[in-house]
């Protein structure tokens, strides 16, 4: 386990250095981040590859799925599949005036949407969380498809 | 059949039948097609997802879980399962940019999918830990990362700004009437701490299997945390704690449906008629 943990210990210390090399020559934080994650996960990903005894046409599309992941990540410059990479584009660093969020209201003036939709119990987790978000776009027809969906309901 | 490969099917089954209620039974992707096919501007006018698609995969993601789940043709519809996964996730992220569920169970999904074809069961489950560990270690890795900028985080605004956006709609404040903010800012301040030190250290899972004891029941503890107040989208990942139940409870498990299996058997054999 010792020489196994060095092993790793040296590798992670040498990933640390590499991209923080590469992060202070360009500054790209989500990028190098993203990127030099997933390629350990493909070196993890071929490994694995290698151990199947059966190497079917099926496990040549995971892998195709895992280059159109890993081509998502590169072209795009999002942080999938660690969505918190890169968090440093988020920081805060002070406290901020929180601004009003709108919801979906039912007749009985009732919240239906919110972030923690589990509490509402109207909507199940998923769709709440996609309703709360499409409300924050203040977007137009978005509002009125989905009052149109919600019949009776309202935005607040 | 061997611990490792009961272990596997156990988490196939219970992922599935998991992903299947929370995503693909979801209103949420009815209103999304709904959306989509209303030309409502949210997935920036992709040819790929159209209203039509999203139903297609749903219903397909949904006769092909189930067939997962009773392992029939499982080669087959597991990667059919994951596709249509994938699909819905992926029309999810373009419509409000979240991954949700993608960025967890992708990678250990296409593992179990991959350990259909092979016999190195403890290997696949290893890789399954590797993939759970990975995600909360970077996790914690990206908010001290650069490190000459960690600080930044450690001052915890970020955290105290999502808290207090979700304050009112939180369990804690609409249940309980607790007001985060009447705490001492040290509870904040040691919470933002805490979790980064508890993401860093479920490495140590891979090195000594007896962590497990203590790091898992942490990690839920924070995902219970984080649900009470107000963000409970990442209470979804706790099910991949489920890799880590002893192999001994899985084999009872297994051994129930056996008995229960003998015994309809029984039932049906005494119902019918004798000739």
């Amino acid at each position: 386990m010792s020489s196994n943990f060095l092993r790793i210990a040296k590798s992670v210390i040498s990933f640390i250095i590499i991209a923080h090399v590469l992060l202070y020559t360009s500054g790209r934080v989500n990028f190098v981040a993203a990127f030099s994650i997933t390629c350990i996960f493909c070196f993890v990903w071929i490994k694995f590859f290698f151990l199947l005894q059966n190497k079917e046409t099926i496990s040549l599309l995971f892998l195709c799925l895992f280059s159109v992941q890993l081509a998502h990540v590169v072209l795009k410059r999002t942080t999938f599949p660690f969505s918190n990479i890169g968090m440093y584009s988020l920081v805060q660093k002070e406290k901020k005036e929180v601004p009003d969020t709108r919801n979906l209201y039912d007749e009985r003036e009732e919240v239906v949407s919110t972030n923690s939709g589990l509490i509402v119990g109207k909507m199940d987790d998923n769709e709440s969380k996609i309703v709360t978000r499409l409300l924050k776009k203040n977007d137009k027809k978005i509002d009125s498809l989905i009052l149109l969906y919600y019949p009776g309901c309202a935005i607040k | 059949m061997n611990t490792a490969r009961l272990k596997i099917n156990f988490i196939i089954i219970t992922w599935t039948v998991f992903l299947l209620f929370r995503l693909f039974f979801s209103e949420g992707i009815n209103l999304l097609s709904f959306l989509i096919k209303n030309e409502a501007p949210i997935t920036k006018s992709s040819i790929i997802v159209t209203g039509s698609a999203l139903l297609f995969f749903k219903w397909l993601g949904v006769v092909a879980g189930t067939l997962v789940v009773f392992n029939a043709g499982r080669k087959l519809f597991l990667p059919v399962f994951i596709f249509c996964f994938v699909f819905l996730c992926y029309a999810i992220f373009l419509a409000i940019g979240s991954y949700g569920l993608w960025a967890f169970y992708f990678m250990p999904f296409c593992v179990l999918a991959f350990s259909c074809y092979t016999k190195a069961y403890q290997k696949a489950l290893l890789y399954i830990t590797v993939c759970y560990v990975a995600f909360y270690v970077f996790a914690g890795f990206a908010k001290i990362f650069p490190f000459w900028n960690a600080l930044d985080w450690m001052q915890g605004y970020t955290i105290e700004n999502l808290l207090f956006s979700r304050q009112k709609e939180s369990i804690l404040y609409h249940v309980f009437g607790v007001d985060i903010f009447s705490l001492p800012r040290w509870v904040v301040k040691a919470g933002v701490l805490g979790s980064v030190v508890l993401e860093l250290s479920v490495v140590l899972i891979l090195f000594s299997h007896k962590t497990v004891k203590f790091i898992v029941p942490l990690v839920l503890l924070f995902h219970l945390v984080l649900f009470l107040t107000g963000t409970p989208g990442i209470v979804e990942y706790t099910f991949g704690a489920l890799i880590f139940i002893p192999g001994k409870y899985i084999e009872r498990i297994a051994l129930l449906l056996t008995n229960i299996k003998t015994r309809m058997h029984v039932v049906i054999a005494s119902m019918r008629p004798s000739s």
